[in-house]
C-alpha cells in the first residue's frame, strides 16, 4: 500500500511538472496571424454604472531618443496622458538602440510585441512588410477634419507609407551635418570648404599644423550615414529606378575614391576607424581633428557642460559635390507605430494622436538632438538657438532620405540601415583597401541582403 | 528481456527524469532542428511569406563565400590563441596556488575575479580602459612616457584582434585555474616524494607525473572552452562588433550580422549548422587524443 501511495504521488508529481513546463508554448508567424478582433463595447445590461471599468493596458515601447532627462521626460509625458485618460493605462518601457531591430523583431514573431512603439527610421517599413503594423490612416483623418494636419512639416508624411496606408506618425527629423572648429580654421588661415574637393586644400593645411582633417565616428552606425551623405550630396544615390543597389554607381565610386585619397594623405585621424560617435566627438572637441561629420545636435550633447568648447564649434552649410553642383543631403524622419498584434488598437491609437499633439516637452525637457516635425513646436521660444536656426533654414529644406528618388522608404532600405553595409565600406576605405575593392564587397553583401537583381 | 525487466524495475525513476528529458528536448532538440529546417530554406524577414525550400543550396552558397571563409580563419585564430594562451596561464597559476604560501587563498579569490564579472561589465570597462582619447591604459603609459601617442586598440584589423583575444583571454583564465587547481589536488603526494627520491627534476615532475594525471581535465577542459571561444557572441560583438572591417568577425558574429541585421534567417542557420560540425570534430579530436594519450590507442 504504502509502495502504491509512494508510486501515486510520484507520477502526479512528474505529470504536474510537465504540465506546468507545457503552459504558454508555442508562438504564431506574424504572417498568419489574423488582425485581433476590436474589443466589443460593454454591454448595458451586465454593466452597472457602479462598477469600476478597468483601463485599458497600453504597452508604449519607446526608444533612447536623448541622455537620461530625455526618459524622464517622456515618463512624466505618460503619466499626464494616463492621469488625463482613465480609461487607457500606457506602460512606458525605454528600449536601448542596440540591435533595436532584433529586440522588435524577437518581439514580432514571438507574439510579445507591444501595442505601441517608436523606432529607427525604416523600422515601420521593415515590420510592415512582415504584416506587423497596423495602419494609421483614421488619425490622420481626424487631423485633416479638425483642420490641423497643416502643422506637419511639408512632405514629412508621405514617406511613412507603405502599399497606400499610413504606417506610422513622423515626430522628429534629423539631418546629417558638418560640425568644424572655428578657432582652428581662423588659427591657420583656412576658409570653410564650399565644395568636396575644397576639403583637399584645407587637409594639406591641417596636416603641416599635426591637426586632422576629419573625425569619423566609423564604429557604429554614423558611419554609414557619414558614407552615404557623402554620396548623397555629391549626387549620388542608393536604389536605381528598379531598386536595384547602386552602390558602383560612378558617382558614388567618385566618393570612395575621394575618401581613400583623404586616407592616402592622412588627413583622417588614425583611430577613426574604431570610433563611436561619442569618442568621435571627443576627439573633434579635443582639437584633434577640425571637422566632425555628425548627426543633427547630438555632439552638442556630449559637450554641453563645457562651454569653452561649444564657443568654438560651428555647423558649416552643406558643401557642394566635385561637380560643383548642389545636391540633397541626409535626413532621418523617426515615427511612432502601432503593432497589429495589440489586443486594444483604438485605444493605441488614442493614445498615438495624443502624444504626437504633445511630445513638446520631450523636446524642450528631453535634450534631443533631432527636430520636431511640427511647425507649432518649432516656432516655441526652445528653439530660438544658432544650431537649430542653422538646420531648419539652411539644412532641412535640402534633404532626402534614404529613399532618395522614391516617394516612400521601402523596407530594403531599412537593411541600408541595420546591415551596416556603408559602414564597412568607411573602414574598407580608412584601413587602405582600394575603392573598387571595397565597393564591390559593399555591393554584393547588398544585393545578397536584399534579395534584390 | 532485461531491458524490460529493468525498465519495470525502475519505473518510478524514469518517471520522475521525464519532465528534465522533455525540457531537454524542447530546449535543445528542438531549437536545433528548427535551425536546420530554417537552414534548408530562403526564409528571409523581408518577405517571409515567399520563403521556399531550397535544399542544400545555402551551404553550397556559403562554399563560394568569401565572407564565411574569412570569418571560419577569423573564429580558429580567435578561438586557438585565446584558448590554449589561456590553459596556459591558468596552468602556471594552478602550479604556483598548489603550494602552500601565506595569503594564498586571498590571492586565489582576487584571480577569480575576472571570471565573475558579467561579460558586459568586462566589455564596457575594457572599451573605456583602452579608449585613445579618455582610456586609463593609454593615459598611464603617455605618463610614463613609455609611448608618445596613444595605443590605437580598436583602430587597425591586428590591434583589434590583438584586443578581443586579451579580453577574451583575461575572462577565460580563472575557470582553467580553478580546474586545472582541482585536477593538481587529486595528484597522490606519494609519487611526487617518491620521484623527487629517484632524482627528479620539477620538469620531470611535470612531465611524467602532472601532465598525464591532468589529461582528463585538460581534455574536457579544452572541449569547453573550444565551445565557449566558438560560440562567443557578447566578448567580439561588444568591444567591435566584428569590425574594423570585418578584422574580428567570428562564424557567430557574421550568422547574427546576416539573420538580424541583413534578415537572411535561412542563410544564417546554414552558418550555425556548420559551427555546429565544426565543434563535434573538435570535440572528437580531443577525445581520440584522449583516449591515444592515456591508453596508447
Amino acid at each position: 500500500m504504502q509502495r502504491f501511495l509512494g508510486r501515486f504521488a510520484g507520477t502526479v508529481l512528474a505529470l504536474s511538472v510537465l504540465l506546468s513546463g507545457c503552459a504558454g508554448t508555442g508562438s504564431k508567424s506574424p504572417q498568419t496571424e489574423s488582425p485581433p478582433a476590436a474589443s466589443p463595447a460593454p454591454s448595458k445590461t451586465t454593466q452597472t454604472p457602479e462598477t469600476p471599468k478597468e483601463p485599458v493596458e497600453i504597452v508604449f515601447w519607446d526608444m533612447v531618443w536623448g541622455p537620461p532627462a530625455y526618459v524622464e521626460a517622456a515618463n512624466k509625458l505618460t503619466e499626464e496622458f494616463n492621469r488625463t485618460h482613465p480609461h487607457i493605462h500606457v506602460t512606458y518601457q525605454s528600449t536601448p538602440w542596440d540591435n533595436y531591430l532584433q529586440t522588435f523583431v524577437t518581439a514580432v514573431n514571438s507574439g510579445t510585441a507591444p501595442d505601441v512603439s517608436t523606432g529607427g527610421g525604416f523600422q515601420q517599413h521593415q515590420l510592415a512588410a512582415m504584416g506587423a503594423i497596423a495602419p494609421l490612416d483614421s488619425i490622420i483623418e481626424e487631423w485633416r477634419n479638425e483642420g490641423t494636419l497643416d502643422d506637419f512639416l511639408p512632405g514629412i508624411l508621405e514617406p511613412i507609407t507603405w502599399e497606400g496606408y499610413q504606417i506610422g506618425i513622423p515626430w522628429q527629423v534629423g539631418a546629417h551635418v558638418f560640425y568644424y572648429r572655428k578657432d582652428i580654421l581662423e588659427e591657420n588661415g583656412i576658409p570653410v570648404p564650399q565644395t568636396l574637393a575644397d576639403f583637399d586644400a584645407a587637409g594639406a593645411k591641417l596636416k603641416e599644423k599635426g591637426i586632422a582633417l576629419f573625425s569619423f565616428s566609423a564604429g557604429d552606425m554614423i558611419g554609414a550615414h557619414i558614407m552615404i551623405n557623402l554620396m548623397l550630396i555629391n549626387g549620388g544615390r542608393l536604389f536605381y529606378d528598379d531598386m536595384s543597389p547602386a552602390t558602383l554607381d560612378p558617382k558614388n565610386m567618385e566618393v570612395y575614391n575621394l575618401v581613400a585619397d583623404w586616407v592616402k594623405k592622412g588627413y583622417i585621424l588614425e583611430g577613426s576607424p574604431g570610433y563611436n560617435m561619442e569618442t568621435a566627438a571627443r576627439a573633434f572637441f579635443n582639437g584633434q581633428a577640425a571637422f566632425l561629420p555628425h548627426a543633427d545636435r547630438l555632439p552638442l550633447s556630449y559637450a554641453k557642460d563645457q562651454p569653452e568648447v561649444l564657443d568654438k564649434i560651428g555647423i558649416m552649410p552643406m558643401p557642394r559635390g566635385l561637380d560643383g553642383q548642389r545636391y540633397p543631403s541626409l535626413r532621418f524622419v523617426n515615427s511612432i507605430m502601432v503593432y497589429s498584434q495589440s489586443k486594444h488598437l483604438e485605444e493605441a491609437k488614442e493614445f498615438v494622436k495624443w502624444w504626437s499633439e504633445n511630445q513638446l516637452s520631450l523636446f524642450t525637457e528631453g535634450e534631443i538632438g533631432a527636430l520636431p516635425v511640427r511647425k507649432s513646436f518649432l516656432a516655441d521660444p526652445f528653439f530660438d538657438d544658432w544650431a537649430v536656426k542653422f538646420l531648419t533654414d539652411e539644412i532641412l529644406p535640402n534633404t532626402v532620405g534614404y529613399n532618395a528618388g522614391y516617394p516612400t522608404f521601402f523596407p530594403e532600405a531599412g537593411v541600408l540601415e541595420g546591415s551596416m553595409v556603408y559602414k564597412d565600406l568607411l573602414q574598407n576605405l580608412l584601413l587602405g583597401k582600394s575603392p573598387e575593392e571595397a565597393a564591390n564587397q559593399a555591393h554584393n553583401d547588398l544585393k545578397q541582403q536584399t534579395n534584390l537583381p | 528481456m532485461r531491458a524490460i525487466r529493468a525498465l519495470r524495475t525502475n519505473r518510478l525513476a524514469y518517471l520522475m527524469l521525464l519532465p528534465a528529458i522533455l525540457l531537454t528536448l524542447m530546449v535543445r532538440v528542438y531549437p536545433f532542428l528548427s535551425g536546420l529546417r530554417l537552414s534548408l530554406t530562403d526564409y528571409n524577414l523581408l518577405r517571409p511569406q515567399a520563403t521556399k525550400f531550397v535544399g542544400l543550396a545555402n551551404y553550397v552558397q556559403l562554399l563560394h563565400d568569401q565572407r564565411f571563409w574569412h570569418a571560419l580563419w577569423i573564429t580558429v585564430i580567435y578561438s586557438v590563441t585565446s584558448v590554449v594562451i589561456s590553459y596556459v596561464i591558468g596552468l602556471a597559476l594552478a602550479l604556483l596556488l598548489n603550494r602552500a604560501f601565506r595569503g594564498r587563498s586571498f590571492l586565489r579569490s582576487l584571480l577569480l575575479l575576472p571570471w565573475a564579472l558579467p561579460v558586459a561589465v568586462t566589455a564596457v570597462t575594457f572599451r573605456w580602459l583602452l579608449n585613445d582619447q579618455s582610456g586609463l591604459i593609454n593615459t598611464i603609459l603617455l605618463n610614463l612616457r613609455i609611448i608618445d601617442e596613444p595605443i590605437q586598440f580598436f583602430a587597425t584589423p591586428g590591434m583589434a584582434m590583438f584586443t578581443v583575444i586579451l579580453v577574451k583571454i583575461w575572462r577565460n583564465y580563472p575557470f582553467m585555474m580553478v580546474s586545472l587547481l582541482a585536477g593538481l589536488q587529486t595528484i597522490d603526494q606519494e609519487l611526487f616524494e617518491a620521484a623527487q627520491i629517484d632524482g627528479a627534476d620539477k620538469w620531470n615532475l611535470l612531465r611524467y607525473i602532472i601532465w598525464p594525471a591532468l589529461i582528463p581535465v585538460t581534455v574536457i577542459l579544452l572541449i569547453l572552452q573550444f565551445i565557449y571561444a566558438v560560440n562567443d557572441f557578447e566578448t567580439i560583438w561588444l568591444l567591435t562588433k566584428g569590425g574594423p572591417a570585418r578584422s574580428t568577425e567570428t562564424l557567430v558574429i557574421t550568422a547574427y550580422q546576416l539573420a538580424f541585421n541583413g534578415t537572411a534567417f535561412g542563410y544564417a542557420a546554414s552558418i550555425t549548422v556548420v559551427m555546429l560540425i565544426l565543434l563535434f570534430f573538435i570535440g572528437q579530436f580531443f577525445l581520440r587524443w584522449q583516449s591515444r594519450a592515456m591508453y596508447g590507442r
